[in-house]
């Protein structure tokens, strides 16, 4: 029943692509653009431990005894993992064949080319369920998301680059058909750009691909106003959250704190107020005393809606809030070596002069500013740091064992 | 290579330009500001206003409309009212955020406190303008079956106004009565369960001293102007006939003025309490009132409902 094959084969070093030949025909075949995404070396190691685990399970069935439904569950859930490394074996291998013939059979390079090109979603389906399985899910990964966009130091430029970056991903959102709002926007009063800007990104799941544009964003370049030419350096920052309900859900939410817990405040107007003013005095401030957070919104002509709104901001901010709380603890209680992303830090620059954008935590480059700041080839450095990150979460979940 | 082009160097000069006639309203460049964006992102969501040209006319317009103090409101023809979209008509009172914010609190403690969805609620709003606390009432409660809502003005663009707020925001099942509540004020046929109001309550004083120039140009006297007659008449005609009140007060005199007239009443004190709640602004803003028992087997228990509402007198 269970393969014994993949035991010689795991030990194989071709896994680890560590061999001189290999390196070499691999690198050109990727040259033509026939790359294999494979999995980690970490995480293969994980599968490892679960088919031992499977052994000793089976040891046991054999010794005729019987599961709870707990190991009935630890069971199948290995069982599946071996299946599907097992597939995954069969789809690389077919894979790696092919690339083979793509280099060295020029008669058949044409055929071997387009089955590869058919085959290779089929491993990358494949790969995915063995990371769902092997990598837990985000907790907000099916959710919708908000950004949240401010400019940091650089000051006008700062704005304008703050401008430049809600508008990457209004791009971005559109480019992929997502429905979003803008919910709130203040513009700079003295000239361009923005002082603020939060952006609701209403696709569920678009948090789990947006959370990686958390962090300070850098671009460098001649500001308009610079009549000597030099090139400036100035940062916005972008924050993301999951969005945890709709309207109804918020208005509930909102009720379910203690008055002496939150505060709001409105505009402030002297005077009697009522059928003695018709302004449009709508402007909201929200205080949560726990967590310290506030949360200003004007955008609206109605109070009550500037109030929902920032109540559907606060309760994102909340569970964002406890969610990286928690990560921390499990991860101090591991006392982890891994270096994980840090959020604190500048994540990307977006270099005009040499019209390229680096990723610093991926180290992935892409030299077309346009592509990017139009959000249409956002995807691509997208995936380059997911997969950066699915890496570490395995070598981290390595270092847990 | 320059971001900023000669045309929204422009485009910023004719900003602040549009900006100084909103000033005079809004008082700061914060709220001309807010208003300027309202203005053009409204105007530039109507079909009609199709060339750059023919919109950048109409914000003028708009703009110089505000500079002779027309309300926001009656300019965009709009105001948002927790969940409505309520349209303005000159000669109807603009609805305002005190109003919706106590309306809106109302309609969820009846939510709340109501036994189940097919509880029988009669609702009274006496002197309703633009319709606005009757349709939010209705529309926060279209889950209840047997919530029987009638509006009432003494005003035809009023009433005319309600129905087509009504038409707007897709609520049926509204009466509206036309009807003078201080010197012909209709009976209802049956107990009312809340009455709610906001009657015209500035006096005359408060009228010339303490009211904005927008609302005394342009907003109708007869929706602004009353001192005590609404809650005289609130004591005089109504309390027989209903189990609690909501009403709007402008100043705390009015409150105290029902407040005593119950209290120095041997029989009425000892079936009504009442109380005042303030608006977010820390105003006294609503007076209301319950019997402690209820009457003729009465749908809520209305110590619960008016539970932290205001504060009790
Ligand atoms: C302050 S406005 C309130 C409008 C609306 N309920 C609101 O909150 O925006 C007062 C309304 O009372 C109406 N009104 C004035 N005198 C009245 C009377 N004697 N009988 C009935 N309605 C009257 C006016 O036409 C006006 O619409």
């Amino acid at each position: 029943m269970i393969s014994r094959s993949l035991f010689p084969r795991l030990s194989f070093n071709k896994y680890f692509r560590l061999g001189p030949t290999a390196k070499k025909w691999f690198s050109s075949a990727a040259e033509n653009g026939f790359i294999i995404d494979e999995l980690h070396p970490s995480l293969i190691k994980r599968v490892v431990k679960y088919v031992d685990d499977m052994h000793s399970l089976e040891a046991l069935l054999s010794q005729g005894e019987s599961f709870d439904e707990t190991t009935q569950k630890r069971y199948a859930k290995v069982s599946f993992i071996k299946d599907m490394y097992e597939r995954y074996q069969q789809q690389l291998q077919g894979l790696e064949e092919l690339q083979e013939l793509i280099e060295e059979d020029p008669s058949l390079r044409d055929e071997a080319e387009i089955e590869f090109t058919r085959l290779l979603p089929d491993l990358k389906g494949t790969s995915n369920e063995l990371l769902n399985r092997l990598i837990p899910p985000h907790p907000f990964a099916e959710k919708p998301c908000i950004l949240e966009l401010r400019p940091g130091v650089g000051g006008i430029e700062a704005m304008i680059f703050a401008q430049d970056l809600l508008n990457m991903y209004t791009g971005y959102a559109h480019s992929k058909r997502w429905k979003y709002r803008i919910i709130s926007k203040n513009e700079n009063q003295s000239g361009s750009g923005i002082v603020d800007a939060i952006l609701s990104i209403d696709e569920p799941g678009s948090y789990d691909r947006l959370k990686y544009e958390a962090g300070v964003h850098r671009v460098q370049r001649v500001p308009a106003t610079e009549t000597k030419g030099r090139t400036h350096t100035s940062t916005a920052a972008v924050v993301v959250l999951p969005q945890m309900g709709d309207d109804k859900e918020v208005d509930s939410f909102e009720r379910t704190f203690k008055p002496d817990e939150i505060r709001i405040d409105v505009m402030r107007a002297s005077g009697k107020g009522g059928q003695h003013v018709n302004t449009t005095d709508s402007a909201v401030r929200l205080t949560h005393y726990p967590s310290g957070i506030v949360i200003s919104m004007q955008d609206e002509r109605s109070q009550h809606k500037n109030k929902a709104k920032a109540f559907a901001i606060l309760r994102s901010k909340l569970a964002e809030k406890e969610r990286k709380e928690k990560e921390d603890k499990e991860r101090s209680a591991r006392k982890d070596q891994v270096s994980t992303i840090d959020r604190s830090d500048k994540i990307r620059t977006y270099n005009y002069p040499q019209n390229r954008i680096t990723d610093h935590r991926s180290g992935y480059n892409l030299h077309d500013m346009e592509g990017i700041m139009s959000g249409e080839r956002l995807d691509e450095v997208i995936d380059a740091i997911q997969k950066f990150d699915c890496d570490l979460k395995a070598k981290e979940l390595l270092s847990a064992d | 290579m320059p971001r900023i082009s000669p045309s929204s160097v422009r485009a910023c000069n004719r900003v602040n330009r549009f900006l100084r006639l909103l000033l005079p309203a809004c008082r700061t460049v914060e709220r001309s500001n807010l208003e300027f964006k309202w203005i053009s992102n409204e105007l530039s969501s109507l079909e009609h206003l199709n060339t750059n040209r023919k919109l950048r006319e109409a914000i003028y317009n708009a703009c110089l409309q505000r500079f002779r103090y027309l309300p926001l409101q009656y300019i965009l023809g709009s105001q948002p009212f927790g969940s409505l979209e309520l349209v303005c008509r000159k000669g109807v009172l603009i609805p305002r955020w005190e109003t919706e914010e106590w309306s809106y609190e109302l309609a969820h403690r009846i939510r709340k406190n109501a036994t189940n969805n097919k509880q029988k609620m009669v609702i009274w709003d006496l002197c309703s303008g633009s319709g606005c606390i009757a349709l939010l009432l209705k529309q926060e409660l279209q889950a209840f079956k047997d919530v029987n809502i009638t509006a009432l003005d003494i005003s035809q663009k009023a009433i005319s106004l309600i129905k087509r707020n009504m038409a707007r925001n897709g609520i049926k099942d509204v009466s509206v009565i036309s009807a003078d509540v201080l010197h012909n004020p209709p009976n209802p046929g049956s107990m009312i369960d809340i009455l709610v109001c906001n009657p015209p309550y500035i006096s005359e004083d408060s009228f010339v001293k303490e009211t904005s120039r927008s609302v005394k140009i342009h907003e109708p006297r007869l929706a602004l102007v009353g001192d005590k007659e609404f809650y005289q008449n609130l004591i005089e005609h109504w309390l027989p006939k209903i189990n609690s009140f909501v009403y709007e007060i402008g100043d705390i005199n009015q409150a105290d003025f029902v407040h005593n007239a119950i209290i120095n009443d041997t029989e009425l004190n000892t079936v009504w309490s009442t109380g005042v709640k303030r608006d977010a602004n820390g105003n006294p803003r609503v007076l209301y009132g319950f019997r402690k028992n209820g009457k003729n087997n009465t749908s809520f228990k209305y110590h619960e409902l008016f539970d932290n509402f205001g504060k009790l007198n």
